[in-house]
């Protein structure tokens, strides 16, 4: 392979450069807009310490306490950051480039990483590193946590309150960056629905806004659910924030809750809903019509497997005298759908389970939820793509010459995908078997503690460590591990393929822009439309086939 | 599909197979065992069969007609099927094994696993121990046959790029130009196995062992004639005569044609063999130096086991060394290996190097494309375009392996096997190595295994021996409808 400097247009360099003024002005929102999050733990923190005060001594000890002053700083640093950020920075309208896109995405989830971590390493309560893992596995909605049960409850707010922000800018960021970066890659969506992706940025602060709604609306929903199904208030917005945003961690909760018919019904529910397909939520809230979220084919897809897995897991219970019949398909059935959200609320012992329950689970943490989705793991419409292409495949050996189309639902997945899943299905195990690699490296942990816990930071979801018995509380771990688990989490998070992508496209914005704007000089009419404006399905698997996707994989165009 | 012809093959097949059991026959007389009458039967049963076969077929014959991709697949897996059962006979005569252990014995062997299931050699005849060494060497020449010449592109692989002249007719074979393939490679396997017999010789082994060892080095397959495998000489000559030949019998023995047309530079400009040898290279350091930093092993020691144990894992299986104590990121670069296998166009039936090498460039590819949109550039191979469809092809076969692997071992775990002992037999035994990890570990044989298990274990090795697309293509109606689509 020669090295990209070889490249003949690289001479052309120049022109389109970055524009760095634009990604100041945007940062500057988001992080203000992320600062202003911090006021509830902050209320909280203030009400915590005002109640627990017994008007002894000054109130600031309460406070302090209470986790008041870690707050408060953190929002001042930041809110002061952003501010600097709004006033240097300078928002046009127009088009996001691609280049500035991926930098700014980029930029933001390092900040995020740095910011969620300030209020526990202002507290002392923390070290460095303990801190920044608790950050990122907070905000990639993996929920490895670290938190004692005696930290003030303000933290165990600001941990919930870092998986919901960590969802809401993922859906965000899909819907805005990686979709038109080309992240989205499977999603076929059922006819008569539209993605309403834009570059410009107009449109994008309007997609974000409705997203961001959808989200808040469906987590209030979720609070009131918990609220009348009898957790505490308190609890019931920790779990909400938990459930919406696949995070899952949850050990405010008292265990016997779980169990009940009524909570854990509830649960299932919401974890079934932050599985599925964001953008059909919210088209289904525009137009008052839900039809779509059942003729889409990865949501019954999905709904199946878990319902097929769910069963069968609760037949190995009970066959293997774990539990009674009944509980045993309760327990299976809710394993199955806390495991394929990638959410992992539970706080069973999974080493007695057999080995055949604990393996499907396994599998179906790695498979993840829907796309569009802020569930992690490889993602149901992939899987779907690639065990149907395979048919056809097969006849391929008896009929060189045939093309043989892959349907989903009822619509044609281009061939161009169908290859690019291929493609992102070895990266994402290379990525995989790397991190387990340097997991066993770095830890004294076994082999199968080490799968486990490489899936369960890979897809998100904290609970797959305990299949063999390493712990989803990483405190016991040497500090390289937690270094890897970080990487491996943000790799997950960002889907692998658009994680190397986004470092790509940043690194090569400028000539990316400068190519990109000769070969689209003579589109007079697309351009002005916004060449990422997709109208619907088959238009976004045409143009992208033909402009983006198809360049991808070496000029699939035939 | 051309019944009858496809019904002349597998007679040929069979008749083929009766003769060579003749030699084992042959010993049990001159070493006056009473197995010879098994041999006998089963040769004479295989005979018949054959013969039957062969008269019945041989209307469909002729040498200008042309072999279709239905009857290579029929031949290829029909064969495989047939050989097994025929191959069963001796074991169950003989009144050394049951059906099942006799059905599981003779696949490990046709399909170079080298997992037993009789839990002592010691007291085996020689006759049965020659059998089970000649049916790993059979099934090792079988299946470069099959992947060389008969159904290349059954294994996507960069075999096509050796015979840019058969790849481009991909329906047919002409069988003149097949027979010519089939002629030359079958003289590198039995030259390899010669060298390899007298060299082990050499450094020590008796005459039988070092013939049955040969025969079960070339092959890739790792059955041993001593419980303890190679472990019984512990010498390093003989550990180190031995890796030598799991080396060159992982490479492409394609390659090695050319290499003795063109010379020998031709192995070392060929990318996929530079890369098998670098990946046991840097293994063997690397597990090497963890040993000396980890276990306190001093480095002599280390680099022998680590060699060993490097190579066997990627090709034959042979076991000398116990690796189930080596620490966990040791067991992940044995897994590598196991999963990596060798060259294409050998007896190892991994995912194999060249596919490794095509699945990494093609990721490299999409994220260089994509960043650089303008960029039009080749996925090559030792400077070769590869067609499109050969990478789809990859990385549809990778996603196949993978799948089987999950789903071997989720049937494992039906029977209640541990998680770790179900992932190191599905990996052992998809990739016919054969000493996997834990309940199959180097110092385990498969005797131990539940019925449910040795099933499970017998389609994987088969499915991984005949690269999945091959027999999977069984089972789809169009193959048994003749007159249907294209």
């Amino acid at each position: 392979m020669r090295p990209l400097q070889e490249k003949p247009y690289q001479c052309q360099k120049g022109g389109a450069d970055t524009d760095y003024r634009l990604i100041a002005g945007i940062l500057g929102r988001l992080i203000s807009f992320a600062s202003l999050t911090l006021l509830i733990p902050l209320a909280y923190a203030l009400y915590d310490g005002s109640t627990a005060y017994d008007g002894s001594k000054f109130i600031g000890a309460a406070w302090t306490a209470s986790g008041l002053p870690a707050f408060a700083t953190t929002l001042a640093v930041s809110l002061a950051l952003g501010i600097v950020l709004i006033a240097t920075g300078a928002y046009r309208r127009g088009v996001l480039p691609i280049g500035e896109g991926s930098m700014l995405l980029a930029l933001f989830f390092s900040y995020m990483t740095v910011f969620g971590m300030l209020p526990y390493y202002s507290s002392g309560r923390f070290d460095l590193l303990d801190a920044f893992l608790e950050s990122v596995s907070g905000f990639t909605t993996t929920g490895m946590t670290i938190l004692p049960g005696d930290v003030p409850p303000a933290f165990v707010l600001w941990r919930s309150l870092t998986q919901w922000l960590g969802g809401l800018f993922i859906l965000v960021a899909f819907f805005t960056v990686l979709f038109p970066l080309g992240g989205a890659f499977g999603l076929v969506l059922p006819e008569g629905s539209r993605a309403p992706v834009s570059r410009r940025l107009s449109s994008i602060s309007r997609l974000a806004l409705r997203v961001a709604l959808t989200y808040l609306m469906v987590t209030a929903v979720l609070m009131a659910v918990f609220r009348l199904a009898g957790a505490d208030f308190f609890d019931a917005v920790n779990l909400a924030f938990a459930v919406i945003s696949s995070g899952g961690t949850h050990n405010t909760l008292e265990p016997g809750l779980m169990n009940d018919g009524i909570m854990s019904a509830a649960l299932m529910v919401g974890m079934l809903f932050s599985s599925g397909n964001f953008l059909l939520y919210h088209e289904a809230l525009r137009r008052r019509n839900p039809i779509n979220l059942f003729r889409y084919a990865e949501h019954r897809i999905f709904l199946i497997t878990i319902l097929t897995a769910g069963l069968l897991m609760g037949v190995s219970l009970w066959a293997h005298g774990v539990y009674g019949f009944l509980h045993s398909l309760h327990r299976g059935l809710f394993e199955a759908v806390s495991f394929a959200t990638t959410t992992g609320i539970s706080t069973a012992e999974y080493l007695p389970w057999p080995p055949f329950a604990r393996l499907c689970m396994l599998l179906l943490a790695f498979t993840g939820g829907c796309i569009g989705s802020a569930s992690g793991g490889l993602k149901v419409a992939r899987m779907v793509i690639m065990l149907k292409s395979l048919w056809g495949e097969i006849k391929k050996i008896l009929h060189p010459q045939a093309f043989i189309p892959v349907y989903l639902g009822r619509r044609p997945v281009d061939s161009v995908i169908v290859n690019r899943v291929m493609g992102f299905f070895f990266l994402y195990i290379s990525v995989l078997f790397s991190g387990v690699f340097l997991i066993s490296l770095v830890s004294d942990l076994s082999l199968m503690e080490s799968l486990m816990l490489g899936v369960s930071c890979l897809s998100s979801i904290a609970s797959a460590a305990k299949l063999a018995g390493a712990s989803a509380v990483f405190s016991g771990y040497p500090p390289l591990l937690k270094l890897v688990c970080a990487l491996l989490m943000l790799i997950g998070r960002l889907e692998v393929f658009a994680f190397f992508l986004l470092f790509g496209a940043v690194k090569h914005s400028g000539d990316r822009e400068k190519g990109r704007g000769s070969s689209r000089g003579g589109e007079g009419k697309t351009r002005t439309r916004g060449p990422w404006e997709i109208r619907d399905a088959s238009a976004f698997s045409d143009s992208q086939s033909g402009s983006f996707l198809g360049r991808l994989l070496g000029g699939g165009r035939k | 599909m051309n019944v009858r012809l496809v019904v002349h093959y597998l007679g040929r097949l069979s008749t083929g197979l009766s003769l060579l059991m003749i030699i084992p026959a042959l010993i049990a007389i001159f070493h006056g065992e009473s197995d010879g009458i098994a041999f006998v039967v089963s040769c004479g049963i295989s005979f018949i069969l054959g013969i039957n076969m062969k008269m019945w077929g041989r209307n469909g014959s002729s040498p200008v007609t042309e072999l279709s991709m239905h009857d290579g697949i029929a031949i290829t897996a029909l064969g495989w099927l047939l050989i097994n059962i025929l191959g069963t006979f001796p074991y169950i005569l003989s009144g050394h094994l049951g059906i099942l252990d006799g059905v599981f014995e003779t696949v490990a062997g046709f399909t170079g696993c080298g997992g037993t299931v009789f839990p002592d050699l010691s007291g085996l005849p020689h006759s049965l121990l020659f059998w089970r060494s000649l049916t790993q060497w059979l099934g090792g020449l079988g299946i470069i046959v099959i992947f060389v010449a008969l159904l290349p592109q059954t294994g996507h692989s960069a075999l096509q790029l050796y015979q840019a002249e058969t790849s481009r007719m991909s329906s047919g074979r002409r069988r003149p130009r097949l027979q010519e393939m089939v002629l030359v490679i079958f003289n590198i396997y039995l030259m390899f196995t010669a060298l390899a017999g007298v060299v082990y010789w050499l450094a020590g082994m008796n005459f039988p062992a070092a013939l049955n060892h040969a025969m079960t080095t070339i092959s890739t397959g790792g059955f041993s004639i001593y419980n303890e495998s190679i472990a019984y000489y512990d010498s390093p000559v003989v550990e180190g005569a031995v890796i030598f030949f799991m080396v060159l019998s992982g490479g492409n023995f394609n390659l090695y044609y050319h290499a003795y047309k063109n010379g020998l530079q031709v192995l070392w400009k060929d990318t996929e063999f530079r890369t098998y040898l670098g990946l046991l290279a840097f293994a063997t350091v690397f597990i090497a130096l963890s040993l000396v930093k980890a276990l306190d092993y001093s480095l002599k020691e280390a680099l022998r086991e680590a060699a060993f144990v490097a190579t066997a894992q990627a090709s034959a299986g042979f076991s000398a060394f116990n690796y189930e104590h080596w620490p966990a990121s040791l067991q992940c670069v044995l897994v590598l290996l196991m999963l990596s296998g060798g060259c294409s166009g050998s007896t190892t039936a991994g995912l194999r190097i060249s596919r490794l090498i095509l699945l990494v460039k093609m990721v490299v590819h999409s994220v260089e494309i994509s960043i650089n949109p303008r960029v039009h550039k080749a996925i090559t191979i030792n400077g070769q375009r590869i067609n499109d469809s050969v990478l789809y092809g990859v990385g549809r076969f990778f996603f196949l392996y993978m799948f089987f692997l999950a789903l071997w071992t989720l049937l494992y775990t039906l029977d209640g096997m541990k998680l770790y002992d179900s992932l190191g037999l599905s990996l052992a035994s998809m990739t016919t190595v054969g000493p996997g990890f834990g309940l199959v570990g180097p110092t385990e044989s498969y005797a131990g295994l539940s019925s449910w298990s040795k099933i499970v274990t017998l389609l994987a090795m088969l499915m991984g021996r005949l690269e999945m697309f091959s027999i999977l293509a069984l089972f789809t109606p169009e193959f048994w409808h003749k007159d249907r689509g294209w």
